[in-house]
């Protein structure tokens, strides 16, 4: 995996993890769900495109 | 169609137990208090589930037969889209996930749960040195052990266990609810009740509800303790009932379902997410406060109960943490 995509990995799933908190902070708050889900869906765009590691 | 709101508890319980295709070791749980059922009618079959915010969390698949699974999964899918719900499916096994991600949800494994065999099961050896030495030491500090028969008969004193129990856990501590066992109402008659007592004051518990299909046994699903006191009291009871359950016959002791437990690459489904695989991977590793999912399944690898069955989370959709987070408040988890 190059770099750059090691960060954006990283970058993103440090993201997705801040939405979960988010979410668990406020559960109803549709728009942190609605970020949260974003996060999700940017993560899974990006692993589709994503060489697997060495 | 129009759906029926309630399913009785004896149409809930003919359904765990005539309907196990799912092989689901929990499906028990189904006659907990406070959930909501969605049945068809005349249609075999019900659903189970509790409504929390917009959501629907769905426990396992439909206990139903082959023919009327998915026409009841879709009259359910359509009436939550009628009533602007969302429905996110929790304790899926395995031919549920299959047959979920075939209608087109999203399917992930967010933990397992973990059985022992009982047939060839002994304490004896090295790996159950520490076991037994704390099953010892609790006896030797006066445990006494008795199955309930009439386990009505223990209601205020095992309720000043719970008491006592969920008062050490802080101010803030939540007695979790629906994918955990319960104690009493009409479901008691068909549980296990064994009870630990320290001079003829109740210390501890453990309750054990009915596996049905072809893991058939026991289900160690409620167990509490009075804080401090003597180690090895809940080690003494399961102890004890796996001796009993082994000289009836029963074959399986399940240890029940842990989120972010077992979690294999080779056990996702076709479809799943991936950066939600990633995530459950992350919370097993880091999601101690969310839910202490090592801790639980260090009691549980202490009893040797390595039969690992994965258990499916499934999202009407994309993958959706709003949809994960719900789970967890529909068991007062948050």
């Amino acid at each position: 995996m190059e770099p750059s995509q090691e960060v954006s990995t990283q970058a993103l799933q440090e993201a997705l993890v801040e939405g979960l908190m988010r979410v668990v902070a406020q559960p109803d708050d549709t728009e942190a769900a609605r970020e949260a889900d974003e996060g999700l869906r940017a993560l899974d765009a990006h692993l589709a495109t994503t060489p697997p590691p060495d | 169609m129009s759906a029926t709101a309630t399913a009785t508890g004896a149409q809930i319980l003919q359904a765990v137990t005539r309907y196990t295709g799912a092989q689901n070791p929990s499906a028990f749980l189904a006659l907990n208090r406070g959930n909501h059922t969605f049945t068809l009618p005349r249609t075999d079959g019900v659903i189970v589930y509790r409504r929390t915010g917009r959501y629907a969390v769905q426990f396992a698949g439909p206990f139903a037969p082959e023919d009327t699974y998915v026409p009841l999964l879709e009259a359910f899918r359509a009436h939550l889209r009628s009533e602007g719900l969302s429905l996110v499916g929790v304790q899926l096994q395995h031919t549920d996930a299959l047959a979920y991600a075939r209608r087109g949800f999203t399917v992930n494994q967010i933990g397992a749960s973990w059985a022992l065999p009982l047939q060839e099961f002994t304490l004896r050896g090295t790996p159950f040195m520490q076991l037994r030495n704390k099953i010892s030491r609790a006896l030797r500090n006066g445990l006494q052990i008795q199955e309930a028969d009439r386990p009505e008969q223990w209601h205020e004193a095992l309720a000043a266990v719970d008491k006592a129990w969920l008062g050490a856990k802080g101010d803030h501590a939540r007695e979790l609810r629906f994918l955990v066992g319960e104690r009493g109402g009409s479901a008691q008659a068909h549980r296990r009740l064994f009870v630990g007592t320290i001079e003829g004051q109740a210390v501890a518990y453990l309750s054990y509800s009915p596996v049905f299909g072809t893991r058939q046994g026991w289900l160690h699903d409620l167990s509490r303790r009075i804080p401090g006191g003597s180690p090895g009291l809940m080690e003494a009871l399961n102890a004890h009932a796996i001796e009993v359950f082994r000289g009836e016959g029963a074959r399986w002791l399940h240890f029940g379902f842990t989120p972010f437990t077992g979690l294999d690459t080779q056990t996702e489904i076709p479809g799943h997410s991936p950066a939600f695989q990633w995530l459950m991977h992350y919370l097993w590793e880091h999601g101690q406060a969310l839910y202490p999912a090592r801790t639980q399944l260090a009691y549980k690898h202490k009893w040797a109960a390595r039969e690992m069955i994965p258990e499916y989370v499934a999202f009407d959709g994309p993958a959706s943490l709003a949809a994960f987070v719900h789970i967890f408040r529909a068991c007062n988890a948050l």
